[in-house]
């Protein structure tokens, strides 16, 4: 799974931090999300969505 | 992390070291490469609580939890881990340390330190390597 984190945290001007608050998990979880290193649970991924304004399929990207 | 929880760590930390530290106290004497060992492995594992509540705390000060999905997971799955390779740990210590001249309670105490260290490891593992799916093996 690829996410747009990065990406849509770079068009927002949110750091790590900021978005780590906004969801309410730690900077760890967004650092490993964006590296791929692991897949969230489908509220965090919603939640992660609902910042960006997006539907969960424009930021997580399922490779099959 | 609510204040009780900062009370009950910090007291088992206070309890270990010192328990560890009347041990060392009383037993200087007499002590071996083993006994020194065993030592290190405890002040490791202590120092490591220590570092890791520290972190906690600091992290909530900054407004960020104290635990999260991807913390619990990885406490959960190294665990696991540690408790499945503790089957091999405690079959090494009956085949090879049972028939030893050693205490019953030194035995004992090497194979809980080992699931300990078992843990330290699988925790600092998947710490940074990540775990992928939280839901999957």
């Amino acid at each position: 799974m690829r996410t747009r984190i990065k990406e849509l945290r770079a068009r927002d001007s949110l750091t790590q931090d900021e978005l780590a608050r906004k969801v309410n998990v730690r900077r760890e979880t967004i650092v490993f999300l964006e590296k791929g290193k692991y897949n969230p649970s489908l509220k965090l991924a919603y939640d992660i969505a609902q910042t960006f304004g997006l539907g969960i399929e424009e930021v997580f990207i399922f490779d099959i | 992390m609510s204040k009780s929880k900062i009370l009950l760590i910090s007291l088992a930390t206070g309890t270990v070291t010192f328990v560890a530290g009347m041990w060392l106290y009383f037993s200087r004497a007499t002590m071996g490469a083993f006994e020194y060992a065993v030592a290190g492995f405890v002040l490791m594992t202590v120092i490591f609580g220590f570092v890791v509540g520290l972190k906690k705390l600091s992290d909530e000060k900054k407004g960020f939890p104290a635990d999260d999905e991807l913390s619990i997971s990885i406490k959960l799955k190294a665990g696991a881990m540690a408790f499945l390779c503790s089957f091999y740990l405690w079959t090494f210590v009956m085949i090879f340390l049972s028939g030893s001249n050693m205490d019953v309670e030194v035995i004992i105490g090497i194979g809980v330190l080992g699931m300990a260290v078992l843990f330290l490891g699988f925790w600092t593992y998947y710490s940074q390597k990540g775990i992928g799916d939280a839901h999957s093996n």
